[in-house]
C-alpha cells in the first residue's frame, strides 16, 4: 500500500533522515522503533506532506505523492495523528472531531461522530467541552479519533503513548489493535520497543535517520542487539 | 449626567466603526500571526475608489459603498500576495516591514491621482437628528451602529456555524495541528484576508460616509484605531475587537467633550500605554491565554 525509498528529509544541513526505504502492506500495523531524534518523526511527517522530501520517493497505492502538499495526502488517503496529540484547546470536542472530517460531507460526520464515540465512550458526555478540559490520555483518544473520522486507508501514529501512564498507554494500543481489525492500515511510530512489536505485525529500528534492522515483530523481539540497546539487558536476562 | 450619557452614546456608535476595524484586524493577526501595518491604507484603496465613483459618476452611496468594498478586497489581495504569501514562515518582522512599504506606497498612489487635501464623499442621505429622552443620535451613527451589529452577527455565523469558519479558528489556534488535519492553510489565509479587507471597507464606507470628507490621511487613521482598538480588546480576540473598538470610541468621545478634539487622538494613545503596562493582554486575550496555558500544561 506504501513505499518508501530512499528518503531524505533535512532541517538546513542536517539531514534527519538518510535513505529510508520501508514498505507497510494493507492490513498490517508497521513499527518504526528508534530513540529520540532518531528520524521516525520526520519520515511520518515526510510521508504526509508535511515535510519537504529532500530525496526519494514516496508512493501510495501506486501513485507518486512525493511531497505533494499535505491536504492533497489527506485526500489521497493518508491521516496523521501527530506527536503531542494537537488538539485544539480551543475549539470543542466536537469541533476538534468534526475537523477530522472535513472532506466528508455534514451527514456522513454527524454518523461517524456517532460511531466514534461509541469507539471512544469517555468523549460521549464532553463533545461540547473544550479540548483543553481533556486529561492526556482522554486526549489522545481524541487525537486518534479524529484521525480514524477523516475514514483513511492508512493511518500514522506518531507516539501515541508518550506521556501516558502505563494503564492508560495500554488501553490506546487496545485501541489501536481495534482498529486495525476493522481493517484500518496503520504505521505506527514508537520509542518503547516492547509496546509497539506488541502490537505491531513488523517492524523496522530507526537510528540516525537510516533503517538499521526489519523484520516481523517476533524476529525483532528475539533480537540481542535490540534487547541490549533498548531494553537494557540481554535477551536471557528479559 | 445627560451630557454623559450622550457622549457614551456616541462613542458606542463611533466605537462600532473602530471595531469592524479591529475586527479586520484581528482576523489577519489570527491566521497569521503577523501583524499587517498596510490593513488602514488597503481600506483607503477602496475608500478612494468609491471616491472617484461618486466624483465622476456621480454615484449614489450604494455603488460608492460597493465600490469601497471592492477596492478594499483588491488592494488587500495586493498585500496579501507582496507581504504574507511571497514572504516564508519565521519571517514575522521581514512581513510586518514590507507592509510598512506597502503602506507608503499606497499613500503615495493615492496623494498622485487626488492631489487635493480633502475630497467629498457620499453621505447614507439627508437625515435628521433623532431625539428620544433628552438624548441625540444622528440616523447616520444609528444606521453606522446596526450595521456594525449586523456585521459582526453575520461573522460569528460565518466563524461558528460553517466549515470555513472552523478552518478559520483552526489555524488561528494552531496552523501546524491544522495542516495535519488537511486544511489548506494558505487558502484558508487567503480567503480570510479577502474576509478582513471586505469587513474593513465596510467600515471604512461607514466612517467616512458619517463625516462625508476624506484624505490621504484615512489610512494612517484608520490603521492606527484598528490597531489600538485590536491591542486594548487582545490581539486575535473577536469579541475583544468589539470590546476594544467600543472602548476607544467612549473614551474618545468623553476625551474630545471634556477637553477638545486635539485630547481625542491623545487619549487613544494614552489609553493604549495603560493597557500595555497594566494589561498587556488586553481585555479579553489574557483568558484565551489562561485557557492554552491549562491546555498545554495537561496535554
Amino acid at each position: 500500500m506504501l513505499s518508501v525509498r530512499g528518503l531524505e528529509v533535512s532541517y538546513g544541513k542536517i539531514r534527519a533522515v538518510q535513505g529510508v526505504d520501508l514498505e507497510v502492506g494493507e492490513g498490517e500495523i508497521v513499527a518504526l522503533i528508534g530513540a529520540n531524534g532518531a528520524g521516525k518523526s520526520s519520515t511520518l511527517r515526510a510521508i504526509c506532506g508535511i515535510e519537504k522530501v529532500a530525496a526519494g520517493t514516496v508512493s501510495f497505492k501506486g501513485e507518486d505523492i512525493t511531497n505533494l502538499p499535505s491536504h492533497v495526502v489527506l485526500g489521497k488517503g493518508i491521516a496523521q495523528v501527530p506527536e503531542g496529540r494537537m488538539i485544539f484547546g480551543n475549539l470543542t470536542i466536537e469541533e476538534n472531531l468534526r475537523l477530522g472530517g472535513l472532506r466528508r460531507s455534514e451527514e456522513k460526520i454527524d454518523t461517524a461522530i456517532a460511531d466514534m464515540v461509541d469507539m471512544f465512550p469517555q468523549l460521549r458526555d464532553r463533545l461540547s467541552e473544550r479540548g483543553s478540559a481533556l486529561s492526556g490520555g482522554q486526549a489522545q483518544m481524541l487525537a486518534l479519533a479524529r484521525g480514524v473520522i477523516a475514514r483513511p486507508d492508512l493511518l500514522l501514529l506518531d507516539e501515541p503513548a508518550l506521556g501516558l501512564a502505563p494503564k492508560t498507554a495500554g488501553e490506546i494500543f487496545d485501541i489501536i489493535r481495534g482498529l486495525r481489525d476493522r481493517g484500518l492500515t496503520i504505521a505506527l511510530v514508537e520509542q518503547n520497543l516492547r509496546q509497539a512489536l506488541a502490537v505491531a505485525d513488523r517492524g523496522y529500528v530507526v537510528e540516525s535517520g537510516r533503517i538499521v534492522l526489519e523484520g516481523t515483530s517476533g524476529d525483532l523481539l528475539a533480537n540481542d542487539y535490540l534487547h541490549e540497546a533498548y531494553l537494557g539487558v540481554k535477551r536471557e536476562e528479559a | 449626567m445627560i451630557d454623559f450619557i450622550q457622549n457614551t452614546l456616541d462613542g458606542i456608535t463611533i466605537g462600532a466603526g473602530y471595531a469592524l476595524l479591529a475586527i479586520g484586524f484581528t482576523l489577519i493577526f489570527g491566521v497569521l500571526r503577523r501583524l499587517n501595518l498596510a490593513y488602514g491604507p488597503s481600506i483607503m484603496i477602496g475608500v478612494f475608489l468609491g471616491t472617484f465613483i461618486y466624483l465622476h459618476f456621480d454615484a449614489g452611496w450604494l455603488p460608492v459603498a460597493i465600490a469601497t468594498v471592492i477596492g478594499a478586497i483588491l488592494a488587500g489581495i495586493y498585500v496579501e500576495r507582496m507581504c504574507f504569501w511571497a514572504i516564508k514562515e519565521g519571517a514575522a518582522l521581514a512581513s510586518m516591514v514590507s507592509t510598512f512599504a506597502i503602506w507608503m506606497q499606497l499613500e503615495e498612489l493615492v496623494t498622485v491621482i487626488f492631489p487635493e487635501r480633502t475630497y467629498k464623499f457620499p453621505t447614507l442621505g439627508e437625515m435628521d437628528y433623532l431625539e428620544f429622552a433628552g438624548l441625540e443620535m444622528r440616523a447616520e451613527h444609528l444606521i453606522m451602529l446596526g450595521i456594525a451589529v449586523l456585521m459582526v452577527g453575520l461573522l460569528h455565523v460565518l466563524l461558528y456555524r460553517t466549515r470555513f469558519g472552523l478552518s478559520v479558528r483552526a489555524v488561528s489556534e494552531n496552523p501546524a495541528a491544522a495542516r495535519f488535519m488537511g486544511i489548506n492553510t494558505g487558502r484558508v489565509i487567503f480567503r480570510a484576508f479577502i474576509l478582513a479587507s471586505a469587513i474593513g471597507g465596510v467600515a471604512g464606507f461607514l466612517l467616512v460616509a458619517t463625516d462625508p470628507t476624506v484624505t490621504p490621511k484615512f489610512g494612517l487613521q484608520a490603521t492606527f484605531k484598528g490597531l489600538i482598538a485590536m491591542m486594548l480588546g487582545g490581539m486575535g480576540s473577536i469579541p475583544g475587537a468589539i470590546a476594544g473598538g467600543v472602548l476607544l470610541g467612549i473614551v474618545e468621545r468623553h476625551m474630545q467633550a471634556e477637553f477638545g478634539a486635539i485630547m481625542r487622538d491623545m487619549a487613544a494613545y494614552a489609553l493604549l500605554f495603560l493597557f500595555l503596562i497594566f494589561r498587556p493582554g488586553g481585555i479579553m486575550a489574557q483568558g484565551v491565554a489562561a485557557r492554552e496555558a491549562a491546555a498545554l500544561r495537561r496535554v
